[in-house]
């Protein structure tokens, strides 16, 4: 073997079977049981080509020091689990590739805006009673629908929200906030968009409840329009446009909205449900 | 700017509305000043020219719709901001509150003001 050919084969090999280079993690520590205050600590960590924060980290827990807490679920950037400030900008870490932040650092501490539980985990329950506070689910009167039809909508009226159902509630977009970090009980970029996807759906009629929860003190008119929460949103949603466009459903659609009819039940039987072969014995549907 | 006298809505629309209108009259005011002024800029701030354009109906009412508008934009721009600074029930309401108060004040001194002038009297 030629010495180009083994230089081939070890250029090849470097990522996959040979670590990239080491990269010194400084992450963010605090037990709250423990320590007064909370501190850095710095980790080696050797990295290859596809190496995530995330697998960073387990590597750290796994190998250097087991009492560092990370929550973390799907590893795929679907369950929000594992966001995090990476090198000053909040991300999911299952997402971000280490080579990429072009750093021979890492720095990474818990989101802002929430209660440090414990190192980078952080107490989401201000997050979801805000999440909860808008109502962020289908109201309408007739909720005993079919179980086999559908309520009517247009591709155009799917098409006005559903960039905002990409939402995992990974609360990057409440970190980010400037206006949640000086107001605590402003409901947040998250919620209020949750807000609009919820009352611009046709199948829905729960407006008036909803403008009722966003139209306060500390609602939808304390977002600064700073855009942070668009920015760092990991799945593409853009939660700052959410929030204009219910200011401007606040300012002029608000009647409209308030007295509109929701969409009414398709009087078809979902053509997916009639050729579903149920096991001998099964409820008739 | 009321203790929910109002909805928050109304009230920022009411802040938008201002806010644009401010800048439409405030426009005009500066053009009557110097590019619609016969005479020059210098004496246009003069003690008695001064006291001459409150005394004119049209330029007193100027005013008045100016103060107004400031009164309302200034006061619940600095509620909103102040609401941001610190979050419970009673600050909340002390704002409100003292946010209200201080532009009717502003208001009400500036009316009396401008009402004076125009009757040939002074502050």
């Amino acid at each position: 073997m030629s010495e180009t050919e083994r230089m081939a084969i070890s250029t090849t090999l470097e990522g996959v079977e040979k670590p990239v280079k080491t990269v010194m993690f400084r992450v963010f520590r605090f037990n709250p049981e423990k320590d007064e205050k909370p501190y850095y600590k710095d980790y080696e960590v050797p990295i290859y080509r596809f190496t995530t924060v995330l697998d960073a980290l387990l590597y750290i827990k796994y190998n250097l020091d087991p009492t560092l807490s990370v929550r973390y679920s799907c590893r795929m950037g679907v369950c929000g689990s594992c966001g995090m400030i990476i090198n000053g900008k909040e991300r999911l870490a299952c997402k971000t590739i280490v080579l990429s932040l072009n750093s021979n650092i890492v720095t990474v501490r818990p989101l802002n805006n929430l209660p440090v539980v414990r190192d980078l985990i952080t107490d989401f329950t201000p997050f979801f009673d805000k999440h909860k506070q808008v109502k962020p689910y289908i109201i309408r009167d007739d909720v005993e629908a079919h179980y086999d039809r559908e309520f009517i909508q247009s591709m155009d009226e799917l098409m006005e929200f559903m960039m905002i159902t990409n939402c995992i509630k990974c609360g990057l977009c409440y970190s980010a906030c400037p206006t949640t970090a000086t107001d605590e009980l402003f409901l947040g970029p998250q919620a209020l968009a949750q807000a609009y996807r919820y009352t611009i759906d046709t199948r829905d009629s729960g407006a008036k409840e909803r403008f009722e929860a966003v139209d306060t003190n500390h609602g939808v008119w304390r977002c600064h329009f700073a855009g942070a929460c668009s920015a760092v949103c990991p799945k593409g949603v853009d939660p700052a446009f959410a929030i204009q466009q219910l200011k401007k459903l606040l300012l002029y659609r608000r009647k409209k909205m308030e007295k509109r009819a929701p969409a009414h039940e398709s009087n078809k039987p979902r053509e997916l449900l009639k050729k579903v072969e149920y096991p001998e014995g099964w409820p008739e549907q | 700017m009321g203790v929910d006298v109002m909805r928050e809505s109304t009230l920022m629309w009411l802040q938008y509305i201002t806010g644009l209108a401010i800048l439409v009259l405030g426009a005009i005011h500066f053009a009557s000043l110097t590019f619609f002024q016969v005479s020059n800029y210098d004496q246009a701030l003069l003690y008695g020219t001064v006291v001459g354009r409150y005394t004119n109906i049209a330029w007193a009412s100027a005013l008045e719709l100016f103060l107004a508008l400031l009164s309302y934009h200034v006061f619940n721009g600095f509620r909103v901001i102040l609401l941001e600074l610190r979050q419970d029930g009673l600050w909340t309401k002390a704002v409100n509150v003292t946010m209200f108060l201080a532009g009717l004040v502003v208001l009400l001194y500036g009316t009396r003001t401008i009402a004076l002038f125009m009757m040939g009297g002074g502050a």
